[in-house]
């Protein structure tokens, strides 16, 4: 979403086309329950605004692309809002979810998949902030099914990466933590033959867990958030005067070597994305507040029985760091960052 | 070992990607005081190639995005 308009394709650290801009947009939005390279989708969903249109979904059942990957159910949900008169804040301003039930792939397979997107203004003072949140579900991942070397990953509980900006010196930040569950509540359960290692959110999203590697599996839980950037060296940021914060983060990034001679696949279970920036002094609408976007298909979208948009989650605990000006990496031990 | 050469790789197989950057590039702002921008994508599993060849396929389950 784009005060400006989105005037170019958005790409994100995978690589996917996330939005493809074009002249007048300023909101898009899309779900994909399963997505091949970007070329073969199933339970696809994509909208752009404005207009603000009705949300749209997409679902598809039992489909199989030989040797790639099949889905008992796809699901994808778009609903991106966008008013030339007014601000519209209070609720999102776009909103994606996309969902898969039994999907399959060579060297892995999961029960569910599932994750979502909001961006939204939210009341500050008499101006707004800017916030971008993404969710994990949880689910359970098998990689390298049926082979000695099979690994069970249970995601016990939900994940949030929130990026949020008011443009006031200190209104930045960060946040990355598990969703409405204990710090001690177990978030992750991994299992190897007859080794069974539970660990809980405050372990998994406090630091980055070793476990012993294999000849053919890199697994690497709950590093620090990032910035974007797949070489590895960008760090998330929280600008000092409030007006940007980003960041990228995996809950499982695994590196599987029996993809081929020679070939490394990279596996990434929770990948979430945020980015927001504001101007200086945050963003002021210029003509009456609105909850209502349009004709606000958004409340359409929440009294349907699918996902609804999340409003207002509770995070499970957290520490905050102090103001220290510039670009401030997540200390291995904090998963709260602001400026 | 292992980790070294993942990072390695990563670094070398993958230095053209570091050309994306955030918020997306071209984005220019808007007159007045409405100049902001918000992006959130989500995947839940991904698999890829960490050298990525032309041929190489790249699964996302459960992606979500409104940039």
């Amino acid at each position: 979403m784009s005060a400006a308009g989105l005037t170019t394709a958005t790409i994100d650290e995978l690589g996917a086309t996330v939005a493809t801009g074009g002249a007048g947009r300023h909101a898009e939005a899309r779900g994909r329950g399963l997505d091949v390279n970007g070329l073969v989708v199933v339970g696809a969903a994509e909208a752009a605004a404005p207009p603000t249109a009705a949300p749209v979904a997409d679902e598809a059942s039992l489909v199989d692309i030989p040797d790639v990957a099949s889905v008992s159910l796809a699901r994808g949900e778009a609903a991106p809002a966008w008013s030339q008169r007014t601000c519209g804040a209070g609720r999102p301003l776009g909103f994606g979810s996309g969902r898969a039930l039994g999907v399959v792939l060579p060297v892995a397979a999961a029960d569910v998949a599932r994750s979502e997107a909001t961006t939204e203004l939210r009341p500050a003072g008499d101006t707004f902030s800017v916030v971008a949140e993404t969710r994990h579900g949880a689910g359970t991942i098998r990689l390298l099914p049926g082979t000695a070397e099979q690994t069970t990953i249970e995601v016990l509980g939900e994940t949030v990466l929130r990026a949020r900006a008011d443009g006031n010196p200190g209104g930045a930040a960060l946040e990355y933590a598990a969703v409405g569950t204990d710090p001690a509540a177990p978030l992750l359960r991994i299992t190897r033959g007859k080794e069974v290692v539970q660990l809980t959110s405050q372990e998994v999203l406090g630091g980055s867990v070793a476990l012993a590697q294999t000849p053919v599996m890199d697994l690497r839980i709950g590093e620090a958030p990032r910035g974007f950037d797949r070489a590895g060296g960008a760090r998330p940021y929280v600008a000092a005067d409030g007006t940007a914060a980003y960041a990228v983060v995996d809950l499982l990034r695994v590196q599987l070597l029996t993809g081929g001679p020679g070939e490394v696949l990279d596996v990434r279970i929770g990948h979430l994305e945020a980015a927001v920036t504001v101007p200086a002094g945050g963003v002021r609408c210029p003509v009456p507040v609105s909850n209502v976007a349009d004709e606000d298909p958004l409340d359409r979208a929440r009294s349907s029985p699918s996902p609804t948009p999340p409003t207002g989650p509770t995070l499970s605990t957290g520490r905050e760091r102090g103001r220290t000006g510039g670009t401030v990496p997540f200390p291995s031990r904090v998963f709260r960052m602001t400026e | 070992m292992v980790r070294t050469r993942s990072v390695l790789a990563a670094t070398l197989g993958l230095l053209p990607s570091c050309l994306v950057a955030f918020p997306a590039g071209g984005q220019t702002a808007a007159p007045g005081e409405l100049r902001f921008s918000a992006s959130a994508t989500g995947t839940a599993l991904y698999v890829g190639g960490l050298q990525a060849p032309a041929e190489r396929v790249a699964v996302r389950a459960g992606f979500s995005g409104p940039p």
